[in-house]
């Protein structure tokens, strides 16, 4: 590599760096309100889609559906009830926690607000998925690691 | 961090010229890349938002449903059938 290459290789590297610290910087100045605003929505949206793999995973898993494994593996109809409570309070609580990140917009404060739901949301949803038949929470644990369904 | 998409880095490209050009037009240009850069984030996350919320509201009813008429009624409809019939 002659004197020549070595200078446009470097200027080129020194171009790339340069790119690299303005879009890092661009990204810093995108602002504390900003980074809440999407921590918040990054919360709440997860909370959501772990709730509705649990709702569908306890509905397909009552005894005697053609989904369900056979007894102990499926849930009877009363273990499914003593599951709703967790469920209804964790998706009212997702509400809420949605309804104020779209009242509150970007704003400093955004994730102090919402982190108090959304500690409580996980204890309820950890409730509910603990109910579930050993299969079935294989089942949801295997589904949320792939992202769904 | 806001999703990266490819009109996103086309957009942040564009201003990288007028960076490069002096102080004013780099300050400028930074101010414009952090406003596309908040204006795609926050554009991102209320769709995602405003879908979560869709959802939520439906399970909720679904779930107030199955407490309200009977878990067998509303998780399975499908009715018994008779086996003295045929």
């Amino acid at each position: 590599m002659d004197h020549r290459e070595r200078t446009i290789l470097g200027a080129l590297g020194f171009y790339l760096l340069g790119v690299v610290v303005v879009v890092a910087i661009a990204f810093a100045a995108a602002g504390c309100a900003a980074k809440q605003y999407h921590a918040a929505t990054v919360a709440i949206v997860s909370a959501d889609a772990f709730a509705g793999l649990v709702q569908d995973e306890a509905d397909a898993s009552i005894c005697g559906k053609p989904t369900a494994l056979p007894a102990p593996a499926c849930l009877t109809q009363a273990q499914r009830g003593a599951l709703s409570p967790y469920l209804k309070e964790a998706l009212t609580l997702i509400i809420q926690g949605g309804e104020t990140i779209k009242t509150m917009g970007p704003n400093a404060t955004l994730w102090t607000v919402v982190a108090a739901n959304a500690d409580r949301i996980k204890t309820l949803l950890q409730q509910a998925f603990n109910l579930l038949p050993k299969a079935a929470q294989a089942h949801v644990t295997a589904l949320a690691a792939a992202g769904g369904k | 961090m806001p999703q990266i998409s490819l009109p996103l880095i086309i957009e942040w490209l564009g201003y990288l010229g007028p960076l490069s050009a002096g102080t004013t037009a780099g300050v400028a240009a930074l101010e414009q890349i952090r406003e596309v850069l908040k204006a795609h984030g926050i554009a991102a996350d209320t769709g995602a938002i405003d879908a979560a919320l869709v959802d939520a509201r439906r399970r909720l009813a679904r779930e107030e449903a199955l407490g309200a008429a009977g878990i067998a009624e509303t998780i399975n409809p499908d009715p018994v059938v008779d086996g003295s019939e045929g």
